[in-house]
């Protein structure tokens, strides 16, 4: 109960000091348009991590699929934003709700990928979220949805079959993704959401869920011997991992007009697998760090011109040599001897 | 801690990124965004390379000087507009929207809300231009490629049946085969094989051309950029079907593919308005220029990157612009301009505009003993 | 055996085999019949047949590899035995997961053990009263008033809990960083707090010093008499289980050989032939220095672990390196093979300096290091990890080698193609030594070589290191079992959190009050966090 509480307000901090910080130089024009536009998807991509980081570093599973989830919540919540655009027309209102249809169709996923994947273990586990992630991005690459005051049309391969009122739109169509998207996503929304996540993660943790979550990360076996459910914990944390993602990915679908199912592939995968792993696992307030930095730094390097990934590749694994060099780390102890010690590793 | 040493390194960067400078300039800001690395690099590279050309030679010209300035998006349109805030904070007049489609798309709506000028050399998709009073395109739409494909098939009879192989998680392919089918249906074209691939699945085709091969289509349309094109094109040779090959926009580029074989592209038609093999005095001396400086011919879409900035140069000069109106001021000048305004580039002539799209006649090309021939 | 019944199908024991009849008026807590496993055609334990009272302590011995943990895992459920039954509380609980296992009453800790380390010791206890904890999902998100009031609740049991052990001060610590004897004891909490009617306790005194064990003695009956539950024991420690258990059950090769009661057990011609060993001798010696060591300093991190520590030996000689858990045994010899540095001071060998050279060159400069936990290489065979250890050392016959050691451990030799990993612990220890002593080796350190080993597996090592003695090995021996060590050394020095506190011939040290002070327990007390000490 007395767990690192430190940690856990420091996060909560720093999330409230960056979102003062950046309305304050917004409402005086001191903010650049670049940094104005990264606000949002640095939201939902510190969503991600922290979302990942439950099922990674608390969980102790790794997933190579976490991109599925956001593109599930990015689909379904815009949808739903397109469909309650008349219904709902306050549009912050319509993007909480469109987040939270994100957030169940994404727990919704978690929940029946969770079935066969949580069976197993370690790398077998990994390759099949992987496998998972290329699945939901194929369904939506082929996937054609249409609405009209009937309803909605679904088809797959192609749009053929569907008929739409004149009044009716295409929601989906297929790999060319959603168009048209209102771009009712803002900074206060994605603040909001990290507020909230950071709330489910840190009550989790401190309640008897999150405990078992973790025994069975330390130790499975001892966890079963104490009667501990593996496999209903295990789905817990992975369902609320992935509804958060679904939240994040409604958050960014809806902060650009348009949005394909290709953006969330391996590739975003790893890319929050980086930001967790770089912000040390189990370390929320790292993977706050992790996320933003990383996100700012292709474009703080746009000065190095086409050179600049060949430059953020380096400066990632400079970073990640550095945070594990044994140099630093009799430092990183003397420092914390220093400051009197605090023992708990700087988790959670 | 290690955190904060973390922290502390790139905060300083941060500080790059959030500090903005504005200089008084007597320069007007010409910038666009395309794919400069990554697997769509040379669609992004060309268009830069050319504008970078048609920059230089109207700056020698002395009159008024303008500055340009290209932002790597990745093909990804969530970089697309990081990259197009990036040049907002440059101080960005007028932009060359961005090369490819879904960037295009995303990087379309800023134009609009931020109210900056712009036309995209490249980007074919239609959202591009739909509901936006101040986006024009300079290439045609993916559906007036594929319907003037299938026009262009009917018209010159080159065969009855055709066979279509297209990428079904792709935009622009979708797009342009969607009109294509649409059209041939009209004009009677006999669609025998209609086959698909995807990303991740894109090297091995033997499926496809041995289904076009079984149904007898004598005609392969090729809906699709060039690295899949070339490998269609390697594995039918392989399999000893000879069709006639007929290609979009997208094709252009295979002759300088690194690593292709550019005689098996030989008789491949594709339909594009630009052809460097022209005598006219502007393509030539736009394709000499461009070969002594990167080395190779340029293909459409450096084609359209020059002509983006002539066009854009020339309205602006007829609008009167100067260096120091905003980019507001740019923009609702040249949205009155571009109502009349008619331009000869090197792909096309006497082009006008209508709700952003671009009025011009596509040119059918062959490709002959490793060069693009003119048909007609 | 004890419990007559009637008409069921218990084995009919010998009658000097009966553990006394006591408290199974009622039905016995757990009972088991004809239980058996086979791995892949190897009976690894069968017809197992034990009755335990319902509040009855309970020990398992045997040899190592007899089989006692596997009918732990049994017991629990980890495999689920080939032929026989399990009735806990007369519940058949065949078919259950571990986890219905202990929700139906069975609570265990592991040989290794098996602590959430992440988590603080508090919290260990809580994720074992997970199941009588009554908040739900939501509960806990949302901070309803189910969640404090049973969270309160657990954390006051949990405290409770503790005390029985007077463990509350370190409730917050994380569990992973307390010392060895302290990680048994939150074990045995956390198993208590499944509110187990039978304790299956894997070696609870597994790497205790003697006062911590006769705690643990003490502490055992009281778990007993305060919760009214049965305990079962696996343990070496004879003088543990003599004098705390009521029955003993001797298993060999996955047999129950003998049962009865403790003095039973002592006088069976059986038991004393298959477990119970002979006494060792002295050896003899002559000087010339093979290694000295002066002045070193070794950190890890802001931890100071050796501080100044110089000693010497001499050619011919076993010198024992003596201490309690943690004072910095294994660092030092960590430190001499090359896989720690000092900050200060020098080590030679042979005159040679070897301080600054990595860890295999020392191996070559003829130094040989037979590690703590008998780090062999379990996916060879038995003649590959031989090969392995003469693996650096030039101008060698292999196979003279081979022979020389196989002469040393003839069971080696029977079981030369077998892989490490299916070895008995007592045999991965053999091998150990087998591989260190290949490369032909001036000096041969070993760490704490009877770790975990039956007595007359702990005898048979210590009559081993006697005969390479007599060959002329030089031996640098570090030992938790300072009885035994000093009694087969020639000098001995005493290390106490990192420094040397005394020095001198085994039989001067076996009498001096320094060694039970620093050694045999008395003031040392768990206060992690001052010293570090624990971290090695």
């Amino acid at each position: 109960m007395k767990r690192n509480n430190t940690s856990k307000y420091v996060s909560f901090g720093l999330i409230i000091a960056a979102y003062a910080i950046m309305m304050i130089l917004s409402s005086t024009g001191k903010i650049t348009r670049s940094m104005q536009g990264m606000l949002v998807p640095i939201c939902a991509y510190i969503v991600m991590a922290i979302s990942l980081n439950l099922t990674v570093g608390i969980l102790g599973e790794l997933s190579l699929g976490h991109a599925g989830f956001m593109s599930m919540g990015a689909f379904t919540g815009t949808c739903a934003a397109i469909i309650m655009t008349e219904s709902v027309t306050n549009t912050g209102l319509r993007l909480g709700l469109s987040m939270v249809i994100g957030a169940i169709f994404g727990g919704i996923a978690g929940f029946l990928i969770g079935i066969p994947v949580l069976r197993l273990k370690g790398d077998y586990l990994a390759i099949v979220t992987l496998a998972f992630g290329e699945i939901i991005k194929s369904i939506f690459n082929n996937l054609y949805l249409g609405f009209d005051k009937y309803g909605l049309h679904l088809q797959l391969l192609s749009e053929k079959g569907i008929k739409l009122e004149e009044s009716g739109r295409m929601l989906i169509q297929g790999a060319m993704g959603i168009s048209k998207i209102k771009k009712i996503s803002t900074f206060t929304a994605g603040f909001i959401l990290i507020i909230l996540t950071l709330f489910i993660v840190y009550h989790l943790v401190e309640s008897r869920y999150g405990r078992a979550i973790m025994a069975i990360r330390d130790n499975r076996i001892a966890a079963e011997s104490v009667g501990v459910d593996v496999t209903k914990y295990k789905m817990t944390a992975f369902v609320i991992s992935a509804a958060m993602a679904g939240a994040a990915g409604a958050l960014f679908a809806q902060n650009y007009s348009t949005i394909t199912a290709n953006k969330f592939d391996f590739n975003t995968s790893i890319l929050i697998l980086v930001l967790v792993v770089l912000g040390g696992l189990g370390n929320i307030t790292g993977s706050i760090i992790s996320a933003t930095l990383l996100t700012i730094l292709p474009e703080a390097l746009r000065g190095f011109a086409t050179y600049r990934m060949l430059v953020y590749a380096i400066v990632l694994i400079v970073v990640m040599l550095f945070t594990n060099a044994s140099g630093t780390k009799i430092m990183i102890d003397k420092i914390k001897a220093k400051f009197g010690g605090n023992k708990e590793e700087e988790g959670l | 801690m290690n955190k904060k040493l973390f922290s502390v390194v790139l905060a300083v960067l941060m500080m790059a990124v959030c500090v903005s400078g504005v200089m008084a300039q007597d320069t007007i800001k010409i910038g666009g965004t395309g794919p400069l690395t990554g697997g769509a690099a040379i669609y992004g590279n060309a268009v830069a390379n050319a504008a970078a050309i048609a920059i230089d030679e109207i700056n020698a010209l002395g009159g008024q000087q303008y500055e340009l300035r290209y932002e790597d998006d990745a093909h990804d349109a969530e970089k697309a507009v990081n990259a197009f805030n990036a040049l907002l904070d440059w101080g960005m007049q007028v932009s060359m929207s961005s090369v490819t489609s879904k960037p295009a798309e995303a990087t379309s709506e800023l134009n609009m809300e931020e109210r900056v000028f712009g036309m995209t050399p490249s980007a074919s998709s239609t959202a591009v231009i739909e509901g936006k009073d101040n986006v024009l395109q300079m290439c045609f739409t993916d559906p007036n490629q594929g319907s003037a494909s299938a026009a262009y098939i009917a018209n010159n009879d080159l065969a009855d049946k055709v066979a279509v192989i297209w990428k079904n998680d792709d935009v622009y392919s979708k797009g342009i085969y969607d009109t294509f089918m649409a059209e041939a249906e009209e004009l009677g074209l006999e669609v025998v094989s209609d086959t698909t691939f995807s990303d991740g699945n894109d090297t091995d085709f033997s499926v496809q051309i041995a289904d076009a091969q079984e149904k007898g289509a004598e005609l392969v349309f090729l809906p699709m950029y060039y690295t899949p094109a070339s490998l269609i094109l390697a594995q039918a040779d392989a399999a000893g079907y000879d069709p006639i090959f007929f290609g979009v926009d997208g094709m252009d580029g295979i002759l300088t593919m690194e690593g292709f074989d550019a005689s098996l592209a030989e008789g491949v038609i594709l339909l594009t308005p630009f052809n460097a093999d022209s005598e006219d005095e502007k393509t030539a001396a736009f394709v000499a220029k461009y070969l002594e400086l990167y080395g190779e011919i340029p293909n459409q879409f450096a084609a359209d990157g020059y002509d983006v900035v002539y066009a854009l140069v020339g309205a602006m000069e007829e609008a009167g612009v100067t260096a120091d109106m905003s980019a507001e001021e740019i923009n609702d000048a040249l949205i009155e301009t571009f109502e009349t305004f008619t331009f000869d580039g090197v792909t096309g002539e006497n082009m006008t505009w209508s709700d952003g799209a671009v009025n011009k006649d596509p040119k059918g090309m062959i490709i002959q003993d490793g060069a693009y021939v003119g048909l007609d | 055996m004890a419990y007559k019944s009637d008409g069921s199908n218990l084995v009919p024991v010998p009658s000097n085999a009966v553990i006394p009849e006591r408290d199974i008026n009622d039905m016995p807590a757990l009972e088991c019949k004809n239980l058996g496993i086979t791995f892949g055609g190897l009976h690894a334990v069968e017809n197992f047949n034990l009755t335990i009272g319902r509040t009855e302590i309970a020990g398992l011995i045997g040899p190592n590899g007899a089989g006692k943990t596997t009918v732990f895992n049994l017991l629990t459920n980890v495999y689920q035995p080939t032929t026989g039954t399990i009735l806990l509380n007369g519940m058949d609980t065949h078919g259950m997961s571990t986890a219905q296992v202990s929700k139906a009453g069975i609570g265990r800790t592991f040989q290794n053990i098996r602590l959430f380390n992440n988590l603080t010791v508090e919290e260990n206890i809580m994720v074992a009263m997970d199941n009588s904890m009554k908040y739900g999902l939501f509960d806990g998100l949302l901070r309803l008033p189910g969640y404090f009031r049973e969270e309160k609740k657990a954390h006051e049991k949990a405290l409770e809990l503790l005390h029985i052990f007077e463990m509350e001060n370190v409730a917050s610590h994380q569990a992973g960083s307390l010392p060895y004897g302290a990680q048994r004891r939150v074990e045995i909490v956390r198993a208590l707090a499944t509110n187990p009617k039978v304790l299956l306790l894997d070696e609870p005194a597994a790497g205790m010093n003697p006062s911590e064990t006769a705690d643990l003695m003490a502490n055992i009956r009281k778990i007993r008499d305060t919760f009214q539950i049965a305990v079962v024991l696996i343990e070496h420690d004879m003088n543990l289980v003599m004098n705390v258990c009521e029955g003993l059950c001797v298993l060999n090769f996955g047999r129950i050989i003998a049962k009865g009661s403790p003095a039973e057990i002592q006088k069976n011609p059986t038991v004393i032939e298959a477990y119970l060993g002979k006494s060792h001798k002295e050896g003899e010696k002559q000087m010339s220095t093979i290694l000295k060591v002066d002045d070193i300093n070794v950190y890890y991190g802001s931890i100071h672990a050796i501080k100044g520590i110089s000693f010497h030996v001499e050619e011919g000689e076993i010198v024992t390196l003596i201490g309690a858990n943690g004072a910095g045994k294994s660092t030092t010899l960590n430190t001499i093979s090359g896989l720690l540095r000092s900050r200060t001071g020098s080590i030679t060998l042979n005159d040679k300096p070897i301080d600054h050279i990595p860890p295999h060159k020392v191996v070559e400069h003829g130094l040989a290091m037979c590690p703590e936990g008998r780090r062999i290489f379990l996916q060879m065979t038995v003649e590959e990890n031989l090969e392995m250890g003469a693996f650096t050392v030039k101008d060698i016959n292999m196979d003279a080698e081979k022979e020389r050691v196989f002469d040393l451990f003839p069971r080696l030799k029977e079981r030369r193609n077998q892989i490490g990993g299916t070895l008995s612990g007592g045999e991965q220890q053999m091998l150990a030594m087998g591989r260190a002593l290949m490369s032909k080796p001036h000096l041969m350190m070993m760490d704490e070589p009877s770790m975990g080993l039956a007595p007359i597996l702990v005898e048979q090592i210590f009559d081993i290191i006697n005969s390479l003695h007599k060959e002329g090995t030089t031996i640098l021996l570090v030992e938790q079992n300072a009885q035994a060590a000093l009694s087969i050394a020639d000098r001995g020095y005493v290390l106490e959190t990192g420094k040397i506190v005394a020095e001198g011939t085994g039989a001067e040290l076996l009498a001096s009050p320094v060694i039970k002070r620093a050694y045999l327990g008395g003031e040392r007390e768990e206060e992690p966090d001052k010293e570090g000490a624990y971290y090695f």
